[in-house]
């Protein structure tokens, strides 16, 4: 699994494509997937555990939402919240980790 | 040595800071020092109270004595075999701007000063002193928002101090989901 993280509208999609069209499926926005678990009350930490078992080639693509102040709401809080803590889970997971900024890639995880 | 910490909410960067403190103790200073942990989180509520102990039950193995410091970080003082983790800029900042107690009480050039004078100071001389301080700062500035004065004027207090202390650093490292990215100083903390 690989996994690509950066802020909105910075080329994560078009980096992906670009680098494992083809092999890998694709999972686009993988933060709102988060705050859909979250609303059905479902635990997006068992989710994505779920999901890596079915062992498929993914790439897995996430905004990075938590470079603000705390919000004052306590949902957008603990969304927040767990979105990091969902990347961070998938970058010890992932083979590889890309970090795009303005449309270029570092791979800050190789293994 | 000072050692500036960074990264966005959720990101990883307390567990990397406990474990560089921790590394930084064991080389550098072992059975000498101490091994601090400065708090700066103040219990207003539940959720803080809830967060609070997570943080503890997070370090409760890893050997430190915990200072609660919500402001005046000047009472502090360490010796040169200590190391000190800083946990974080943000809270400390926010206290010294909005508690009775805070000692930045002006606005613009008047806060700038009294930030400079009173804390960023008072943290280089924990710099002086001690072996090594860890500091834990956040990365709160990117979120498109447009905010009232009061909280802009904490945004910029909080990013001068984050430049302030990041000029003054040995290593700088931004954590992104427990990945290090390192902004400056690199050989001292691979």
């Amino acid at each position: 699994m690989i996994l690509i993280v950066g802020g909105a509208y910075q080329g994560k999609t078009e980096y992906a494509k670009e680098h494992f069209g083809g092999e890998y499926r694709l999972l686009e926005k993988y933060h709102e997937v988060i705050r859909r678990q979250m609303q059905e009350g479902k635990n997006p930490l068992l989710e994505v555990r779920k999901l890596l078992e079915l062992g498929e080639n993914l790439v897995i693509i996430s905004d990075e939402v938590g470079y603000g102040l705390v919000p004052m709401e306590k949902e957008e809080r603990q969304y927040r919240e767990c979105v990091g803590r969902v990347n961070c889970f998938l970058a010890g997971q992932a083979e590889q980790v890309i970090r795009v900024v303005c449309g270029i890639g570092s791979v800050i995880k190789e293994t | 040595m000072l050692y500036l910490v960074t990264g966005g909410s959720g990101s990883g960067k307390s567990e990397y800071a406990e474990q560089l403190a921790v590394r930084q103790s064991l080389s550098c200073f072992p059975e000498r020092g101490k091994l601090y942990y400065i708090a700066t989180m103040y219990p207003c509520d539940a959720e803080c109270l809830d967060r609070i102990e997570k943080h503890r039950f997070m370090r409760k193995d890893r050997g430190f004595t915990t200072i609660e410091c919500y402001h005046h970080p000047e009472k502090l003082s360490f010796k040169k075999e200590d190391v000190v983790l800083l946990e974080c800029m943000s809270n400390l900042i926010a206290n010294e701007m909005y508690q009775k107690e805070g000692q930045i009480t002006g606005r613009g050039a008047q806060a700038d000063r009294q930030l400079e004078e009173r804390i960023l100071k008072s943290l280089l001389q924990w710099k002086k002193q001690a072996g090594s301080v860890i500091i834990v700062t956040n990365e709160v500035f990117s979120d498109g928002m447009e905010y009232d004065r009061e909280t802009e004027e904490y945004l910029r207090m909080l990013g001068k101090s984050n430049r302030f202390l990041a000029r003054e650093a040995d290593a700088v490292t931004e954590v992104v989901c427990t990945i290090p990215v390192y902004h400056k100083g690199k050989e001292l903390v691979v």
